[in-house]
């Protein structure tokens, strides 16, 4: 199972790095693709008006919307990895006191 | 695969928040009967969570030129089943509207049917097949991730061809459009999700073995199981 995870994460790192170390034609700079459908829609449509014009939710300048990006991540994996620990733990502390009783009352080398 | 907040016609945007509305309730009731019936598990189902909210914030690169993000919706539909992620992904997209400027309250039904509802049910079908046709479970949980990551944006391209239809060649054309932007850039990032989702889903059998055999064990579904 660690040898697929390993083997997984090596793929998707190499996966994920291929287009920067080897970049496409054109000069695209990785635009998002939300966006790029944007511009698609005004190419069909170029006399749709947006409805509602302004976004209706907090919109972050581009250091602040990285920021924000970067907390989402990071408190995600943190909750996740604090999950993983704290089962991991409680596995661990029953394994012991199912041991502990498995060499029965009265013995003391604990 | 936001639909930006303003580019869904009123009646569109309305329409898609009607059909979005009815899984997201139904997600709730089942959620809150299964936090109700195992307390113990809300930690797992916030782990879940915590990994979509994690995978939608990666923006990664492709090798189309431009960039994209996976969904994370594959994993908790795995374990759970579609409907508790029609809410979690409900919450990420909520979230990313509100606070990151990415989707958008008006679209937010559209962005809810495709990447809460759609994705999670395609995700679920494809692990449930490939398990009765006996796959080992990493490679179920790699398909169910990937194509139900696929699925989301093929259903983004399908809304947005339907509210803009090309003035030519209708439908088709639009959807032809739209799929150039979206299907071709995601599919190295749904291989990407695919594996990291195996990853993650190993991580739980090994760590939350209890919470997973106590969910196999609460629904029935003895695919989950550890």
């Amino acid at each position: 199972m660690i040898r697929t995870s390993l083997f997984a994460l090596a793929l998707a790192a190499a996966i994920s790095a291929y287009p920067l170390v080897f970049p496409p034609a054109g000069d695209r700079e990785f635009a998002g693709t939300d966006g790029l459908a944007v511009d698609a829609i005004a190419d069909i449509r170029p006399d749709y008006r947006r409805w509602p014009e302004e976004p209706l939710g907090f919109v972050p300048s581009p250091r602040v919307e990285s920021l924000l990006f970067a907390a989402e991540a990071t408190l995600g994996a943190g909750f996740l990895g604090f999950y993983l620990w704290l089962r991991r733990r409680q596995a661990r502390r029953q394994a012991m006191a199912v041991a502990a009783d498995a060499r029965g009352p009265g013995d003391g080398s604990h | 695969m936001h639909i930006m907040e303003g580019y869904l016609p009123v009646t569109h945007a309305v329409a898609w928040t009607a059909v979005a509305a009815p899984f997201v309730v139904h997600g709730g009731r089942r959620l809150a009967r299964l936090v109700a019936e195992r307390p113990q598990l809300k930690l797992l189902v916030a782990a879940v969570g915590a990994y979509a909210f994690v995978l939608s914030a990666l923006k990664l690169p492709s090798v189309t030129g431009s960039s994209s993000h996976p969904t994370g919706t594959g994993l908790g539909a795995v374990v759970f089943g579609p409907p508790v992620m029609a809410v979690m992904g409900t919450m990420v997209l909520v979230f990313q509207a509100l606070l990151l400027a990415h989707g958008g309250v008006t679209t937010l039904g559209a962005n809810v049917f495709s990447m809460a509802v759609a994705g999670p049910w395609v995700a679920f079908g494809a692990y449930r097949l490939a398990t009765r046709l006996r796959a080992p479970r990493s490679w179920a949980v790699f398909l169910a991730a990937c194509l139900g990551d696929l699925a989301t944006y093929a259903v983004t391209s399908v809304q947005l061809a339907l509210a803009f239809p090309d003035p030519a060649g209708g439908f088709a054309a639009a959807l032809a459009k739209f799929m150039a932007v979206f299907a071709l850039t995601q599919v190295p990032l749904a291989v990407t999700e695919g594996l990291l989702t195996v990853v993650a889903m190993n991580l739980l059998a090994s760590h939350g073995r209890d919470d997973l055999a106590e969910l196999a064990a609460l629904t029935g579904r003895k695919e989950v199981a550890p």
